[in-house]
């Protein structure tokens, strides 16, 4: 191990990091702290999604999850990949139009789920590393998908606390916002 | 103060012999020619106000020299979006937005604070994000700024953090221009918001040394001067050495070329797997009377306290001393490495005082003859002490449901968690004004104190002259300065059948619970070389008794865990005392120092507990005593 390899480890050792992996906070809840992080970093602001969500829980508008963490382990992934499918749909159905390819990733487990279109057919391809070049990056977090998913939670509602946050290109991120102004509109989701 | 001492002593001397009508007559002294109107000038006359004319240090200036933002690159790959700005604004009384987005504001401001980002790569991430035009030259850094811009941020960091990892950084990155250039933004940050008289911004840096393997040997530099010195050199790097007897060199050139003053705070010996007060030096060599001197030089505190637990002492090496089980981080270092028998007598501060005793014994020198200073380590910009108001290590354990149960330190053997984490501390500096020179040269001269949050004023003076008397007064420090010497002094050969006095005071925090006890520790070596330690309660709040076992009954507890609450129906709020000490020894070398405790009052996890509305597991601490640590006064034979 170089010298520097191993101050590097050591600095990072100040506050257990722990290494990046493809691997999602639903197989280790202690990997993902570090990926979470970056994401302020590069979307800024992108964490005030993590308040805004325990607020919204406190406040009653969201439903908090009190399963135990080995429960939510078990049944999270596949519970949250549903929701998100759900929600992805809604924005692709939104306008005739194919939507511009999205990434969602939810904080809590920082599992990245990638929309886009192959052959025009829409994909959504969950468990990915990040998203491509270009695509919108939707920040939320499982319980906020849930609740839009059930229609529990309005969209303009979510967007309203801050439990919903676009990144991206200005006018790619623009069209997706209009898709959920859409949907709003359309009281698909309210 | 010292040089008024000698000119008091040389005055009251030729006072007390000169003949009437001699008075006018100049005498030549080392302080300087003394005749009536210099002793006028420095002792006037007492008048009317017995505030008038007093030279010493008549407040407690609070703050924390232990201050990360997201400039340090752990603290930013873990969310802190709040830079050094941000970092001094909330420390200054302002209320700032977390890296969570949550608002945040202390419950009232600090006096002074020091900025201590990580010295390695600080700030650089920010500058490629941001596109510093010197960077956005080499094509590779333009690439990550680029991939940043494009929405692949999360892949542009990681593979930044595998080039460092992999030694494959491009040459830009370690420019010394580029990390001048940020130093230079950090300093001219601190110049802005420093207000002589108001705040106090310290200019600082930490040197994060891990010994090659997560053993904490981090200092804080701390800077008596401003920018124009400050600039003139980078500060040092682990990427430089990890030996801290290096950071002495670059200490001792720094001054050398620009005059200015540095002293270098360690922290956290409780993660240092044995190395912190480590009876040889970096590389194994044995101590010498030159490496003491260093070290008693440059590092004249140690932060006793702060969020990665407490430092004092340890249950295993006082086991007589009913509160040394408190906010213990005593499983591993740093980096997960569990500890091995031998190590924890090497990670303590009240073991290193006795050590110290020890060296000097046989060095002439004691290189652990420092004092107290409380800190945070904060990771996320804000400096948070208060139980009720703690925002946590690091943005990953900033205020949510859930971040009791988060994993701080996870490994194989290692598991430690987010309660875990103590809401800690502060340093109370004894200064004559809130300037970077008078709180630095109160911190050099060890007139200081740490609390684990509550601001606590405390005094603490040792003499051989106090009597019960002196502890009667209001003004205890009037007496103190009078006959002994503050925290952080020195008491020299009794005279005979002399035995060292205290006068110990505390008032409790407004804010915070009542006083439960004043206790002064004394510890030593005896005359075979065994450290010997005994705590003495020497006020406490009620009527008590002490037991047949010596020990003072528990204050009691009026703590309502449910609803985090408590009452100040038991307790003192202020506390004095004046001790002799019963077992003296004039032969043996010896250090005391005051320990002042809370009544128990709901810890933050009883906060957290009733505002989020979560029931944590039942082995969960949610009770504290908060305390406060002085300085030391050590005597010598």
């Amino acid at each position: 191990m170089t010298r520097l390899r191993r101050q590097l480890l050591a600095a990072l050792a100040l506050l257990a990091w722990v290494p990046p992996s493809s691997a999602c906070g639903f197989e280790d809840p202690g990997s993902v702290t570090a990926a979470r992080g970056i994401l302020n970093f590069v979307y800024p602001q992108s964490l005030h999604v993590i308040s805004a969500v325990w607020r919204a829980e406190l406040d009653g508008e969201l439903e908090r999850d009190a399963a135990p963490a080995a429960v939510r382990a078990l049944v999270g992934y596949r519970r949250s990949t549903r929701a998100l499918e759900t929600f992805g749909s809604f924005i692709n159905n939104a306008a005739p139009t194919p939507a511009p390819a999205f990434s969602i990733v939810l904080l809590t487990p920082m599992l990245w789920t990638r929309f886009h279109r192959d052959d025009g057919a829409p994909v959504v391809t969950p468990h990915v590393n990040g998203p491509d070049a270009g695509d919108v990056v939707i920040v939320t977090d499982e319980s906020v998908v849930a609740a839009l998913a059930k229609g529990s939670l309005g969209a303009g509602r979510a967007l309203e606390l801050g439990l919903v946050r676009f990144y991206g290109p200005g006018d790619r991120v623009r069209e997706v916002e209009q898709r959920v102004y859409e949907l709003i509109a359309r009281n698909v989701v309210h | 103060m010292r040089n008024n001492l000698c000119l008091a002593i040389a005055v009251l001397a030729f006072s007390g012999c000169t003949p009437a009508g001699a008075q006018d007559r100049a005498v030549a002294s080392d302080a300087g020619a003394i005749n009536a109107e210099a002793a006028a000038k420095n002792f006037p006359r007492r008048g009317f106000s017995p505030y008038a004319s007093r030279n010493y240090p008549t407040r407690v200036f609070w703050g924390d020299q232990h201050v990360h933002t997201g400039w340090s690159v752990d603290a930013g790959a873990f969310g802190a979006s709040l830079g050094p700005e941000e970092a001094l604004r909330f420390a200054r009384g302002e209320e700032v937005v977390s890296s969570l987005g949550e608002r945040a504001k202390l419950s009232r401001p600090l006096d002074w604070a020091a900025v201590t980002d990580h010295s390695d790569a600080a700030g650089v991430i920010f500058e490629i994000r941001d596109g510093n035009p010197n960077l956005m030259v080499d094509p590779q850094i333009k690439k990550w700024h680029d991939m940043m811009k494009s929405g692949q941020g999360v892949q542009a960091a990681s593979e930044m953090i595998a080039a460092q990892s992999n030694n494959r950084v491009p040459p830009a990155m370690k420019d010394p221009r580029l990390a001048m250039s940020i130093w230079r933004k950090n300093t001219a940050i601190m110049e802005k918001y420093n207000e002589p008289g108001r705040f106090t911004a310290f200019i600082g840096f930490e040197w994060t040394s891990n010994a090659g393997g997560g053993d904490n040997l981090h200092r804080n530099v701390i800077y008596r001067d401003g920018k124009d010195k400050a600039d003139q050199v980078l500060p040092m790097t682990t990427f430089d050495s990890e030996n801290p007897e290096d950071l002495w060199k670059w200490m001792n050139g720094w001054e050398a070329r620009t005059g200015g003053s540095l002293l270098a705070i360690p922290h956290n010996g409780n993660l240092s797997n044995g190395k912190m007060f480590a009876l040889n030096t970096f590389t194994g060599n044995p101590l010498t009377r030159d490496w003491a001197e260093q070290r008693a030089r440059w590092e004249p505190m140690y932060e006793i306290t702060q969020i990665k637990g407490d430092g004092e002492t340890h249950p295993a090496l006082s086991p007589m001393d009913e509160f040394a089980n408190f906010e213990k981080w005593d499983k591993a270092n740093l980096a997960g490495v569990p500890k091995q028998p031998g190590m924890l007598e090497r990670e303590y501060a009240r073991r290193a005082l006795q050590e110290g005793l020890k060296i000097e014994g046989s060095l002439g020198v004691n290189p652990f003859k420092f004092g107290f200073v409380g800190g945070t380590d904060t990771h996320t910009g804000l400096t948070t002490a208060e139980e009720d108001n703690f925002f946590g290590k690091h943005t990953g354990v900033e205020p949510s449901p859930k971040r009791w149960e988060h994993a701080v330190i996870k490994t194989d053997q290692v598991n430690i968690v987010g309660w875990q984490m103590a809401a800690a501390g502060y340093t109370g500096v004894w200064a004559t004004e809130n300037t970077r020179e008078a709180i630095w040269d109160a911190l050099k001269r060890k007139e200081a104190y740490s609390t684990t949050g509550p601001r606590m004023t405390v005094r603490f003076f040792g003499s051989f002259e106090f009597e019960p008397a002196d502890a009667a007064t209001r003004m205890p420090a009037e007496v103190g300065y009078e006959k002994g010497v503050p925290m952080g002094g020195d008491l020299r050969r009794a005279g005979q059948g002399k035995s060292p006095t205290f006068i110990a005071a505390a008032m409790k925090d407004p804010l915070s619970g009542n006083l439960d006890r004043i206790q002064i520790v004394k510890a030593w070596m005896d005359p075979n070389g065994v450290a010997q330690e005994r705590v003495y309660d020497v006020a406490w709040s009620g009527d008590r008794k002490a037991g047949a076992d010596g020990k003072l009954p528990p204050v009691g507890d009026t703590v309502d865990v449910e609803n985090a609450t408590w009452t100040n129906t038991i307790g003192a709020p202020e506390l004095i005392a004046f001790w002799r000490d019963p077992n003296f020894d004039p032969s043996l070398r010896a250090v005391y120092y005051a320990r002042v405790i809370e009544i128990p009052t709901p810890r933050w996890t009883a906060f957290d507990q009733k505002r989020f509305g979560v029931k944590m597991a039942p082995e969960i601490t949610m009770k504290v005593q908060e305390r406060a640590y002085t300085s030391p006064i050590w005597y010598t034979p």
